[in-house]
């Protein structure tokens, strides 16, 4: 084979090793010759069908898992009216004086010295993390849908299902068996009530359900509330074993939550 | 595809055409979440933060010289807002339940007996089936946020190496290097035999 691998980080003009090879034939990047060549190497290596067979899994489950949504029209919009509002060919030339630069770096190194203080001396016992923002279930709810309903982590593993519970919650809950017509599909960590809050996601009878979980000294009942222009959108809400369940769905009575209890250690 | 090397829409910013930049960044909108995610290590939050690093952008928006392409422009934006996210979240304190993070806090000898299984009605959690793609997530944790970057536009938004290096403002053979010793390294991580002896990415 005599093709020159252009990756600056390897030496030029040197003939590519067997990994480099491999590497170009599963990135696509070979020519149609080299390419039959390299098969015709490769028969009666497994190792070479392994890597393969994992190349094509690894591949499937990135683009699964990374699939992004087209941004949204609000989104573009709001883009668009920003930029229309601030000229972005203005290049701002500067003007600050050396003496003021100089007093501006004094500022800033002050600045983070007192920063740095209070973090680590007086600014030790202050309050948890203020930035989160609670947010309407209902919203949680839609974005999941416009994403399509795919959860963040599919959990197939009920130990360790209890487990996100038991961490997020305090309480290590566990479905049990789930009647026909529903099905649990995973795990997503959205926000909602509480940067804790912890959202199972199902199918019930085709429809997309959700329900959302969380410790009920976090409940905010003003973030579960369905807007009076939401129609066939219900949120159900329970409270057992010191946690609080909001279930959202088009059901008009809740049909998960009685299924997640408590696991017996 | 949109190629940022061309020069004309460097200047898209600067017409005033509103519904053509809205085009093109409709067009970049998925690289620059890839490219967050990528930094992030994890798809969470990767929209929120190009919306919230764009926004940022525009508010600086004297910033940005003509004569430089946009949605670089952007991208530089992207990553150095997901890089401080980044850097402020391993900083916390609060302790997250991702599969990530768990893998490495759950002792399997300090947990004492195992919870009861239940039967799963219709299938969905099989008992000792372990998540592909929780192995996938935690192996890229092992790659660099440049890395992971590079090997998301490649596989998820199938971009090509010139396309990548312009965007992500590396030279070509850096980004095609990033791609492929993070392909290799995660199908070192995700070898079967690693699989059938429980090993964790």
């Amino acid at each position: 084979m005599s093709e020159r691998h252009r990756n600056e980080d390897f030496a030029h003009d040197q003939p590519m090793t067997d990994d480099q090879r491999l590497e170009s034939f599963l990135d696509g990047t070979m020519n149609e010759q080299d390419r039959a060549e390299f098969i015709e190497a490769q028969k009666g290596r497994p190792e070479f069908d392994i890597h393969m067979e994992q190349q094509t899994r690894i591949d499937e489950s990135l683009r699964r898992m990374f699939s992004f949504a087209d941004a949204s029209n609000e989104h573009v919009a709001e883009v668009t009216r920003k930029l229309a509002q601030r000229p972005l060919a203005e290049v701002r030339r500067s003007t600050i004086s050396m003496p003021i630069a100089i007093l501006a770096f004094a500022a800033s190194v002050a600045f983070v010295g007192i920063s740095i203080w209070w973090y680590f001396g007086f600014g030790a016992d202050r309050p948890a993390d203020p930035f989160f923002q609670p947010t309407q279930l209902v919203s949680l709810y839609d974005d999941a849908v416009r994403r399509g309903f795919k959860p963040y982590y599919e959990c197939k593993d009920d130990d360790r299902f209890a487990e996100v519970f038991a961490n997020r919650q305090g309480v290590p809950l566990v479905l049990e068996d789930l009647p026909e017509g529903i099905r649990m599909l995973g795990l997503s960590y959205p926000g909602g009530l509480s940067r804790e809050t912890t959202a199972m996601l199902c199918i019930v009878d085709g429809e997309q359900a959700m329900v959302f979980v969380d410790r009920l000294s976090a409940d905010q009942p003003e973030f579960a509330q369905v807007g009076p222009a939401r129609e066939k959108i219900f949120i159900h809400r329970t409270v057992k074993h010191d946690l609080v369940f909001y279930e959202v769905s088009h059901f008009d009575t809740s049909r998960i939550v009685k299924h997640m209890v408590p696991a017996k250690r | 595809m949109l190629n940022p090397n061309d020069s004309d829409r460097a200047e898209i910013a600067s017409d005033g055409s509103a519904a053509e930049f809205a085009a093109h960044y409709r067009e970049a909108y998925k690289k620059l979440t890839c490219i967050a995610a990528g930094v992030l290590g994890h798809f969470e939050d990767a929209e929120d933060m190009v919306q919230q690093a764009v926004s940022i952008a525009l508010d600086k928006g004297e910033r940005f010289q003509t004569g430089s392409h946009f949605v670089a422009w952007l991208c530089t934006a992207v990553r150095h807002c997901a890089l401080n996210h980044r850097r402020k979240m391993t900083g916390r304190k609060t302790v997250a339940a991702d599969p990530v993070v768990m893998s490495t806090m759950l002792d399997e000898s300090s947990r004492g007996q195992p919870l009861e299984r239940v039967t799963q009605g219709k299938g969905e959690l099989l008992p000792d089936q372990q998540s592909f793609d929780d192995r996938v997530i935690r192996a890229l944790q092992t790659l660099t946020p440049d890395s992971r970057s590079c090997l998301l536009l490649r596989i998820v938004e199938n971009m090509s190496y010139v396309d990548i290096a312009a965007l992500m403002q590396i030279p070509e053979g850096t980004a095609m290097s990033h791609v492929h010793r993070g392909k290799k390294k995660l199908r070192e991580l995700l070898h079967p035999s690693r699989e059938r002896q429980g090993g964790e990415a």
